[in-house]
């Protein structure tokens, strides 16, 4: 085995040892004098989790439409909190995951961990918002709502990338899969939360603070 | 250096600018619209015939609301300017705003309308050209409606057990007084034969009586029996007793006996015409003064009636209608005088009892 080689399983090995520690890892697969390849553990409880968490919010929408008779508007009571409550959640995910990779050091949680926290605030977040639209796409706010589905769409194709590609020393064929999906999602998020920030003030000149 | 974060990139930061230069673009080239939720209402005023000249109505300038798609501010005041939004909408709906300055008709007197009147409550837009302009649940309106002087407490459902709708008694708008023949239309359904009578005897002004609590209010002055007193507290069910035709109305007992035969204390003693000594008011409300004697003489059980006093009219009176008073009672105990100065007893005997008197 190569220095680098050894350096690479050592790493590999301490941090799937990491992982397995943190997250229960099942499918670490040894592979012959490499480092173990591992997964994103858990296998996909964020997405139950995720699932639990629009269940439940479909629940007390479904509340709200019965009491009024028609989709709650998006600028009455129930359609506002809505929309602040997705907002919040979508702005939790394009903000704490990538500002833990820029932390180092064990307190602030495995940033795997993060990922799957962005994973599920990134798939309830939009659904809250999907819902305040009371399935109206008119102007800005029918951009805002298409950029957040193709953010969320991107958002599974990495995923799904993540999962597929695997991690191993032919590091440059990862790399530049994952950089080319990165190119896709990440502009697409900044556009999204453009749009979405004049879509806010809009929303509260027409709407919110309306004499 | 600290290497840039990975989510800050050029192409990211381009990708906003460019949303926010293209929607300020869009913004700028065309209206504001881009940021409207939803079309205009586009009905215009010819679709009401309780309006004259529909097709020439114009309120504001614009025909319907449609016209004014690319100018929000007509509608939407800046939140930091004193314009309220309610304002802005009386500003060319200028008769609902005289209705609420001269407090009448519905906008006049419905909650709140005074202190801070809102109109986008029960009359939502931007729901397309189609889009209703009013938007009322019927039972959660009810009791607001009572203002117009008409309760809807006994309409909540239609003859066919269905919901009513506004449109079921105002297929016409809202505007100006309501159409009263529209009562008879539906409730000649329910009971032809009933209407007819009760049109002819009373006449197609249903408002008159109707307030829709169930009850009827009529101006019973017009009639022979005035309802002075309590009588005029009373629900009309009390003396007209299941009675449904005007001839079986007009025949309710008009003499106090009618009704008040049980209320009688005197037994009919004092005869039937209650009104003589009573007034409507209070039962003990007598205006009969017998001051000069108790009319409590005589045993309980067998009082003695105005005739026997007075068989000859309250001006006279004469004692000797009783068995205990006859003539040769009276002179025995009396002695030594005629008949003839026993004639005024009360002199004597103001109470009643065995007063001994002087003459």
């Amino acid at each position: 085995m190569s220095t680098e080689a050894e350096t690479d399983a050592a790493k590999g090995a301490a941090q799937s040892a990491a992982s397995v520690a943190a997250q229960g890892d099942r499918t670490a697969v040894a592979d012959r004098g490499r480092a173990p390849v591992t997964r994103p553990a858990g296998r996909g409880s964020e997405l139950w989790y995720a699932l639990a968490a629009i269940v439940a919010a479909s629940g007390l929408y479904a509340v709200a439409y019965s009491q009024a008779g028609r989709l709650p508007a998006s600028s009455g009571w129930v359609g506002h909190g809505i929309g602040i409550a997705g907002f919040v959640l979508m702005l939790m995910t394009a903000t704490l995951y990538p500002l833990r990779k820029l932390r180092t050091g064990g307190i602030w949680g495995p940033t795997a961990s993060w990922l799957r926290f962005h994973m599920v605030t990134g798939l309830v977040g939009p659904y809250l918002v999907l819902l305040h639209t009371a399935m109206r796409f008119n102007g800005l706010a029918g951009l805002t709502m298409l950029l957040t589905v193709l953010v969320v769409a991107s958002g599974l194709v990495g995923r799904f990338l993540y999962t597929r590609v695997p991690r191993s020393p032919r590091a440059g064929a990862r790399r530049s899969t994952f950089a080319a999906w990165y190119f896709i999602h990440l502009p697409l998020t900044w556009a999204l939360f453009a749009a979405a920030i004049m879509h806010i003030v809009a929303a509260l000149y027409y709407a919110t603070l309306a004499p | 250096m600290r290497q840039r974060p990975g989510f800050i990139s050029p192409t990211a930061i381009v990708a906003a600018v460019v949303v926010f230069l293209g929607v300020g673009a869009v913004m700028h080239l065309t209206s504001p619209v881009i940021f409207s939720p939803g079309g205009l209402n586009a009905q215009t005023m010819s679709g009401l015939a309780s309006i004259p000249a529909p097709e020439a109505t114009q309120l504001g300038g614009v025909s319907s609301h449609a016209a004014l798609e690319d100018d929000c501010g007509a509608c939407h005041p800046a939140p930091w300017g004193n314009r309220t939004s309610a304002a802005a909408c009386l500003a060319c709906h200028t008769g609902v705003g005289g209705e609420i300055k001269a407090k009448g008709g519905l906008h006049g007197r419905l909650e709140g309308m005074q202190t801070s009147p809102t109109c986008t409550g029960c009359h939502p837009e931007h729901n397309g050209p189609e889009g209703a302009l009013t938007v009322l649940d019927v039972a959660g309106f009810a009791p607001q409606h009572d203002v117009t002087g008409f309760s809807l407490k006994t309409h909540s459902e239609t003859a066919s057990s269905g919901k009513f709708s506004c449109a079921d008694c105002h297929p016409d708008g809202y505007g100006g007084a309501y159409d009263q023949a529209l009562c008879a239309g539906c409730h000649a359904r329910i009971d032809a034969a009933f209407m007819k009578d009760h049109e002819a005897a009373f006449g197609i002004g249903c408002l008159g009586c109707h307030d829709g609590t169930g009850n009827t209010s009529v101006d019973h002055d017009t009639f022979a029996f005035k309802l002075t007193g309590k009588h005029a507290a009373l629900p009309c069910e009390d003396c007209h007793q299941d009675t449904r035709s005007l001839k079986e109305y007009q025949s309710a007992p008009t003499d106090c006996y009618g009704c008040h035969a049980e209320d009688d204390e005197h037994d009919g003693a004092y005869g039937r015409d209650c009104g003589s000594c009573h007034s409507a008011t209070r039962w003990d409300d007598v205006t009969f003064d017998h001051e000069v004697f108790p009319l409590d003489h005589g045993s309980e059980e067998k009082r003695p009636t105005c005739e026997t006093c007075h068989p000859d009219g309250t001006d006279t009176y004469a004692c000797y209608g009783c068995h205990e008073h006859t003539q040769s009672n009276v002179v025995d105990e009396h002695e030594g005088r005629p008949l003839a100065e026993l004639q005024d007893c009360v002199r004597c005997h103001e109470g009643g009892g065995d007063g001994e008197g002087g003459d």
